[in-house]
Formats: C-alpha cells, structure tokens, sequence
C-alpha cells in the first residue's frame, strides 16, 4: 500500500486536501486507541505531504496562494512550495548573518521588515488577567504599532561582540597572570582545559586579544605556545600549519607556529638525548673513577704544593665553567662537548677543593648554597611575610655568627684550613641576606608587570 | 475520578482538570493558581511549600530550594536542615501539594495525571520527572511535552487551519516549537530548545549588573546576600513588564546602591542571552521546513515571555505578530488538562489528536573501520519523528565466524557513540556464518508514554529477543519506590489550612530582613503580636489576627504609614464583647 492508498486519495498536490483525509483518518485510528495504525497513517500523511511539497505530484499544483510576491522577494520563479523554502533559507541565512555578525556589520541580504511591508506588531499592551479568546484571527496587514516604547534590536550584534570582547578580556587576563612568576602551573593548565576558554575559543574577539597579549609579552607567547598549539590543533605536522579560517586565526597561527616547531625540534632533541642516556652514565662513572685516583694520589703532597695547585684548579674549572655557559647559551656545543666541559671543570673544583681542605670547602659550599636558594622558585610561593622573616632571620644570624664563631671555634684560627673555612662561613650569611632583598625586589617589579 | 493535568515549572507550579468542556484550573489553598515550586523545611522540621516557602528564600536560604527542576536528572543533592534530597524529591513534594489542592476542588481523590515537562527535557531528565510523580503518588503514566501543551491550549477549531510557533520561556528552560493545526489535528512538526536557558538568568544579569555599578562583586556575597539581590532584581524584572523604566535600590549593609533599568538597558548587558534566545527558534524553524511567511504568529508562553523586552524580540525576529492565547503562565497548565482529559477519552475531546515529537535522536552503535573501539551512532529513530513510532533496521555481522550480536541503544545527536548517552545493551545469538551474512533486524518502539521498547530478530534463525529501555519504571523498583516514600513520609508537612499563617510569618521575617530602623522594629512588632495571638490556638482569635496582619504588611510594603492600624485598644475591646 503506497501512502495514498492509506490516505484514501488520489495523489495530489492539494496540501489541504491531504490535511482533511488525514484528519478524517484519524477518527478511525486514533493514537490513544491503534498507535500502530497510526504511526502507519502519520508516515503516510508525512509522505504525501513531503511529495506534494517537492512538487512531485504537479498534476493538480494548488492555486491557493499568490505565488508573486514570495517570488520576487526571493529573486524566483517556480512553485509556492519552492518559492517558501528559499524564503526560509534566506530567512535562515539572515538569522546566521545576525549571529555572526562582526561589530556594527549591518544585517544585508534579507531585509524582513519590507518583506513584511513594515514592522509588525510592536510592544503588544500587556493584559495578563484578560482570558483572550485563543488564536485572534490572524491580521490581515500588520497590526499598528501600541502605544508604548519600542526597543531596538539592531544593536544586538554589535552588544554581544562587546559582551563576548569583555569575557575574552578577562580570560586573557587570568591567562596572563597564570604566567606570572608565583603562579601554580596547573592554574594555566586549568583555565585552557576550561568551558569558558573551549566556548571562546574561536570567537574573533578572543583571537584578536589573545593575539596582542602574544605580541605584547614575549614571556606569555614562551609559556602559551606549546599548550596553545594543541588547542588549536597545530600539532598536525611538522611543516606548515594547517589552514587558518580566517584572518584572526591566520594572526595567531602564525605566531605560534615557529615556537611549535623549535618545540618540535627540542623534543627530538631530548628524545635523542634519552636514547643515548645508558653511554653517558658510563662515561661519567669512568670519569668520577679517574677524578678519585687521582686526588687520592695528589693526598701524599705537602700543602705548599697543594695550595698552588687547587687555586690553579679552581681558576681553571671556573673558566671552563664560565666558557661551557657562553658557548651552550649561544647554541655553538653539541650536547655531547657540553658533558665532557662539565667533567673537566668537576675535575679542577674537586682539585680546588682538595687543596684548601675539607673545612673551608665546606665553607664555600655554604657560601654558594647561601647565595643560590633565595633564587629559587620555591622562595616566590612563600607568603610575603615568609619570605620577609627569612630575610630578616639572615640579617640577624649573620650579625651573630661573625663575633660568635670566633668564641666558638678559637683553635679553628689556628690552621690554615680552619681559618679558611671561617672566613668563609662569614660570608654566607651576608649574601644569602643580600640574595633575599635582590629576589623581594625582583618578585615586586615581575609582579608589576604582570598586574599581580 | 479524573486525571489532572500538571505544569511542573521551574518557578511555579498549576494544576488544571477538564470540566464542563473547558480546562480549568485548581486553585490552592490561598485561592490562587500559581504554587511557587519552593520547597523549605521550618525548625520544627516540618516542610513548607509554595508561598511561604518562597518568603522564607530569603530568610533561610540553607533551609530552602528553588529551581530544582534545572537539576532533574541530575546527580544533585540539596541540603535542606541538614538533611539530603534528590531535585526529584523536592518536585514530588511539589507534586503533592497539588495533588492535595486538586482532591479539595474536586472532592474527590486523584490518583493519575498527566504532567509537562520541556520539550528538551532528556529521557533521564523525563524519567525523574515520572519519578517524582511515583514519590508524589501519582500515577504518571503520560508526559506531555509544554509547548504541545502550550499548543494544544491555544488552538481553537472554529479559527480553521494555522502553523504557528509556540515559544515556552519560563523561569528555567526555553522550548520552542512550530506546530501546525488543522481539522482538530495538533501536529508538532519540530521541537528545539535550551534546557539551561530561562528568566532565572536574566535575573542574574541584573543582579550583576547591580554589583558592577555599585562595586560589588556578585561572586563573594554571602548565600543571603545573593538571595536578596536576585529577588529584588527579580521584582526590578517584572516592573518593566509594565512600566518603561524600573528602580532598584537597597540600603542593606553591604549591599547598598542603586540602578535603575530600562528595556535597552537589559538589552544591552543581556546581549549573549537574546543570542541564545534566538538559536532554538532558528533550528526549530529549519527542522519544521516553514518559512516564516507561512506562520500565523507566535504564541509566547512562560512568564518571561510576559517581559516587554522578549515579546518585542520575537515580533523583531520572526516579523510575525504575537498570538497571545489565554494568560502565558497558565496556557501550559490548561493545555495539560487537556489532555489529561483527552487521555481519559472524553467523548467532547473525542475527535482531537496531538501528533508529538521525539526530541532527540536513537540509534544503536555500529563498527568503525577506522578505530575499533570508537563506534559510530546508527540512527533508527530520528530526532523529531513523531510519536508513537517503529522503526527497523538491518544489522549484519563483522567478523566471520561470530556468533553474537551485541546491541548498544544510544541517544543522542553526535556521530560518535561515546558522546551520547547509553540506555542499554541486548546480546543475540547468531549462527556462525562468513562475515556479513548473519544479521538481525533491529525495531525500535517509541510510544506516546515516552517507553521505548527494542527487539532485535535474527535474520536467519528468527529467534527474537527484546527488552524495554526507557521509561518504565523509571529506574526505581517497587521497593526502592516504597522506601523512599516511606523516607517522604515521615517529613512532617504542615496542614493545608495553616499554610496562610506560615506564609505570613515568613514573609514577615522576609521584610525584617529587607528593612532597617524604624520599619524593621514595626514589623518585629506585628509578627510578635500575630505570634502571640497563634498561640491562644483559637481559630476565630487567629483568623481575626491574620487578616489584620496582612493587611499591616501590605501598607508596610507598599510604603503607607500604619497610623490607626495598631493592635490598638478596640480590637481586644471587640474580644472581650464576646
């Protein structure tokens, strides 16, 4: 049975004709009594409905509607039925462009109001109480505008650009600040794996702030671009990026890209490192090796040929520690070169070390340890009044230490070694102190930066 | 005995039954119809809904919950005193209120209704709901999806043929759909929506909009705090539904300020909402197949449609007039009625028929050459299909030699079945064959009780198997239904006839809180006399008093001076004349 066997007509282009078969059908087969009669019914009406609207059936093409103006509003001839589906895509298509819509850009190809032959009803009074008969007969021209204000809609594109400019200000904001110096590293991590930053991502707005901030702050470009380029799905290849959509996105694609692929690059790198890890620890233990023969040696030596020969030491292996830096920072040593300068200059520290005794090495190592550790990343996460009591505790222990140690140790003066080693020890606290103060103000002038 | 028909709604719940060939609706114990969806449990334990519950919002925001419709379905839990109850509970509590006032309009015991739910609403979402009407007990057997409701209301036979569409914007969810009716057939041809979407945000933006102009910031305010300002924006909201312009200052502590609010204004700072007004409508529209020419207009539904600002927007949008049919908070309820009524096979309602729609798509999951473990969605029944439907489709084996089908049911609109949701799975046993040549037939039954039933047939062997997926029972056994009623049961609720003096104590305690100086202490004045006059338990004593009360708070309220409304001399003079 083809639906209009079901239906009980003969086929027709009549959609109103359809309609009443269908109605009258439902007498019989109704969908609290035979749902599956039915559902067999409603396909069958869909059907028939379905081929009448394409058309298919032009035999007795319905002559109930003017087809004139729904044509010339659309820019073509044909039926009603292909007259009203391009006026809804072209309806659609004014709905998208007002969605899409880029600041202020007017709304172009679909003027609705003169299809309409002017603004329909507007600010309707309200009656909440009054029982309206349902359904008034539909006007047949637009109703006149009640009295009353009228707002205006035209705006909205452009308001919720702003709106969406404003979100895209503050998450590049928090952004930012997740790349700030005391920030925790899985803030970043969070605010990029967020429903905010997954919503704005592709918006234009968003593209262009984040895009300047880039631009603007080499530091965040540095952090961003790796957790970035996985967002934005760069990580296709290698070689070119993939194709942007759109101009904002061409902008940012385009900053990201070099940094991906020396990031691509550095990961080979370390991968290679990796594979050639169980060779170095080799070399390295053969080295120690032939470090502790040798100083064991040199042990048998009187310390006026030790003194010369550890402050020899110590300026060579600084030297060669100073020269590693310059040439790794200007990219000139292969990573093999870098390891094997390392071993050399442990080499002539240990021998610098050996020479001025164990005391006063100790000493310098103190001294070294001293200076370094306010530096570090874990002295920017204390609170502020932490790192102020450090400070201060430096200052205080350095001004007791030096009279104290003298009471404390008075044969230490004695040997040279001891001597040393004491002296040394009196700067340490001295410069931890100054360490302290040098990373406060460092912390304050990145945080001024960073609007922390 | 009849079946009533229930509008569950985010910020107000009706009633509605058919009598004497229309829908009426049921008014509850204070005459009214709108029952605020508020459920709050007072100190003594005893819980409160409705009115009173809405007033004590403000007063005890932990000991009370709103909206908890948004979070059907959900995992959830709201903490009400201490104790925990699922968003299904609460609407049972609901549910029952209304059972309770509807068996006192009627006179007769209810036992079955028919309850809305919004078109967008997910099959878990719609279980909970026939959930809570289980815990409430009510038989729901039939949920009616509330723009067909919306529709079936508005739709008048002597009017002849029209295709409208019905936008439902209520205080939670937005619906939307375009409906066409002819020769008493509703037929819903598409149905979208946003089920995160209502006027609860627009309240939010005011109440934003508030904290950024007097340097607040709306996300560090206390619970309370909070409560206040969305209340007071919510009453802002509503005064520009009739004037152009609406004023909102406060002098809390801490929350002092003021802003005032126009149409454009709102307009202007709710910019993203009114963009997520207007992508339902456009995607209903596009599945209806419609031009907007075709439209006889737009049926607003849902008190936020009642807002100037909104209703404007969809003339703007569609170029069509506004229908308005009945009153746009109480049209869902009526068209429940409906059919409820059309449910029971009322001989008046005999001719009509309402076509639904299923709103989102189910499939079972098939093979993916590319990625193994990343089944691909295989539609049976699409999304806006409507109702009841069955459909079939073939299945074929993949590897030669297998010996069972393993047949997952989604829903869902994605191409990949990990990103919709699984209902279920049925294994059938197939003869052994080379690979493609053993298959079964898969049908997928979807009736107008919203069950889905799913057998699958071999092709060969013709041994079937079958099982029912979604819907019945909702997910609860007869015990578990039992238990949890129990648990409900033992919540004392406070009697019908008290409601209106808890609501007056509550909204009392809401003024204290709202007002300072010298207001602040009258009010203590009047509840403390009102509560001394509860406590001589003399109903005539306490009925003389309430009266008086409301009316002290109205004048309070609205700003009038209480000069000559003392609990003066002449009212315990009338006392002791008796």
């Amino acid at each position: 049975m083809n639906c209009w066997q079901i239906l009980g007509l003969a086929p027709t282009g009549d959609t109103s004709a359809i309609r009443r078969a269908y109605a009258q059908k439902t007498r019989t087969c109704h969908p609290e009594e035979d749902p599956e009669g039915f559902d067999r019914l409603h396909t069958a009406f869909e059907e028939a409905m379905d081929q009448a609207r394409r058309g298919g059936v032009r035999a007795a093409a319905a002559p109930e509607a003017p087809a004139a103006p729904a044509a010339k509003l659309a820019g073509r001839t044909g039926t009603r039925e292909e007259c009203l589906a391009a006026e809804q895509a072209a309806y659609l298509r004014w709905l998208e462009g007002r969605k899409n819509a880029p600041a202020a850009a007017p709304a172009a190809d679909f003027d609705f109001s003169a299809a309409e032959g002017g603004r329909p009803a507007r600010g309707q009074e309200e009656q909440p109480e009054e029982e309206d008969p349902p359904l008034p007969p539909a006007p047949a021209a637009p109703l006149p505008p009640a009295a009353g204000e009228s707002y205006d809609f035209d705006d909205l594109p452009r308001q919720e650009s702003q709106a969406r400019r404003q979100r895209a200000l503050l998450l590049v904001g928090d952004l930012r600040a997740a790349c700030g110096p005391d920030a925790d590293p899985w803030q970043l991590q969070e605010l990029l794996e967020g429903e905010e930053f997954r919503e704005l991502m592709h918006a234009p707005e968003f593209l262009d702030v984040l895009t300047r901030l880039l631009k603007k702050e080499p530091i965040c470009l540095d952090k961003l671009s790796v957790d970035l380029s996985y967002a934005y799905g760069l990580q296709g290849g290698e070689g070119a990026p993939p194709p942007a959509p759109d101009e904002a996105h061409a902008a940012l694609y385009g900053l990201l890209a070099p940094l991906w692929r020396s990031h691509c690059q550095a990961a080979q790198k370390k991968s290679d490192k990796e594979a050639a890890l169980p060779g170095r620890i080799y070399a390295v233990i053969v080295g120690l090796t032939a470090v502790i023969t040798l100083l064991a040696t040199l042990d048998k030596f009187s310390l006026a040929l030790r003194l010369p020969l550890s402050l020899l030491g110590g300026a060579v292996g600084a030297a060669a520690m100073l020269l590693a830096q310059r040439l790794q920072a200007k990219g000139w040593l292969p990573s093999n070169a870098v390891l094997l300068l390392r071993v050399f200059q442990l080499f002539f520290l240990a021998l610098f070390f050996f020479g001025i005794g164990p005391a006063s090495a100790g000493g310098l190592l103190a001294c070294y340890v001293a200076a370094a550790l306010p530096g570090r990343k874990w002295y920017f996460r204390l609170q502020k009044g932490a790192r102020f009591a450090i400070t201060a505790a430096c200052a205080v222990l350095a001004l007791l230490w030096v009279p104290l140690s003298v009471l404390v140790f008075p044969e230490a003066s004695g040997a040279l070694d001891g001597s040393f080693g004491l002296v040394f020890s009196w700067f340490a606290l001295p410069l931890a102190f100054v360490r302290c103060i040098v990373s406060n103000c460092r912390y304050y002038k990145l945080a001024a930066r960073f609007g922390l | 005995m009849s079946i009533i028909g229930i509008d569950l709604g985010t910020t107000n719940s009706l009633a509605a039954v058919y009598q004497n060939g229309a829908s009426r609706l049921v008014p509850n114990a204070f005459g009214e119809y709108l029952t605020p969806s508020v459920v709050s449990i007072d100190e003594d334990g005893a819980v409160l809904v409705g009115k009173a519950a809405r007033e004590r919002l403000i007063t005890h925001p932990a000991r009370t919950a709103a909206a908890f419709k948004r979070a059907m379905g959900t995992d959830r839990r709201y903490t009400l005193a201490g104790r925990q109850f699922a968003p299904e509970e609460l609407s049972a509590l609901v549910l029952r209120r209304l059972k309770e006032d509807a068996e006192a309009f009627l006179g007769e015991a209810v036992e079955e209704a028919v309850v809305s739910v919004p078109a967008y609403f997910t099959d878990s979402q719609r279980a909970a709901t026939k959930r809570a009407g289980q815990l409430a007990g009510l038989k729901v057997e039939r949920l009616i999806n509330e723009p067909s409701a919306a529709a079936l209301a508005c739709y008048d036979p002597a009017q002849g043929d029209a295709a409208f569409l019905v936008y439902d914007f209520g205080g939670g969810t937005l619906d939307v759909s375009v409906v066409d009716c002819f020769e008493n057939v509703v037929n819903i041809l598409a149905v979208s929506g946003d089920n995160q979407l209502g006027g609860n945000d627009l309240d939010l933006v005011i109440a934003r909009l508030y904290c950024q102009q007097n340097e607040l910031d709306f996300d560090s305010l206390a619970p309370e705090q909070r409560a206040i300002l969305l209340s007071q924006a919510e009453q802002c909201k509503q005064t520009l539904t009739t004037a152009p312009m609406a004023a909102m200052v406060l002098e809390l502590p801490g929350l002092a300020g003021s802003l005032t609010l126009t149409g454009q204004k709102l307009i202007e700072s709710a910019a993203t909402l009114f963009g997520r007004m207007r992508a339902p409508l456009q995607k209903a529209l596009k599945d209806s197949g419609l031009a907007p020419r075709e439209l006889r207009g737009v049926v607003p539904v849902g008190g936020s449609c009642k807002m100037p600002v909104v209703r404007q927007y969809l003339s703007h949008l569609l170029g069509r007039p506004l229908l308005d049919a009945g009153h746009p908070d109480t049209v869902v309820a009526q068209g429940a009625g409906l059919y409820a009524a059309m449910k029971e096979r009322k001989a008046e309602l005999r001719q009509m028929v309402l076509t639904d729609l299923c709103p989102f798509t189910l499939g079972v999951g098939v093979h993916n050459p590319a990625d193994e473990d990343n089944l691909i969605m295989s539609p049976i029944i699409e999304r806006n299909s409507s109702l009841p439907t069955s459909k079939v489709e073939k299945y074929y084996t993949v590897n030669a030699g297998q010996t069972r089908l393993k047949i997952q049911v989604f829903q869902g609109e994605a191409m990949y079945c990990r990103d919709n949701k699984k209902l279920g799975e049925l294994e059938l046993p197939v003869p052994p064959g080379p690979a493609g040549k053993e298959g079964a037939a898969v049908r997928f039954t979807y009736d107008i009780n919203g069950i889905l039933e799913v057998e699958a047939q071999s092709l060969s062997t013709g041994k079937a198997i079958s099982a029912v997926l979604v819907g019945r029972g909702a997910g609860l056994s007869d015990d578990q239904v039992k238990q949890r009623l129990a648990q409900l049961q033992n919540l004392k609720i406070h009697p019908r006839d008290q409601e209106e003096n808890r609501l007056l104590l509550a909204r009392g305690e809401r003024m204290w809180q709202e007002s300072l100086g010298e207001e602040r202490e009258e009010v203590a004045r009047i509840l403390e006399d009102f509560q001394l006059e509860l406590a001589s338990q003399e109903p005539t004593r306490i009925l003389r008093a309430s009266r008086r009360c409301k009316e002290m708070l109205d004048r309070l309220e609205a700003g009038l001076p209480l000069d000559g409304f003392r609990w003066d001399e002449d009212f315990f003079d009338d006392e002791d004349d008796q």
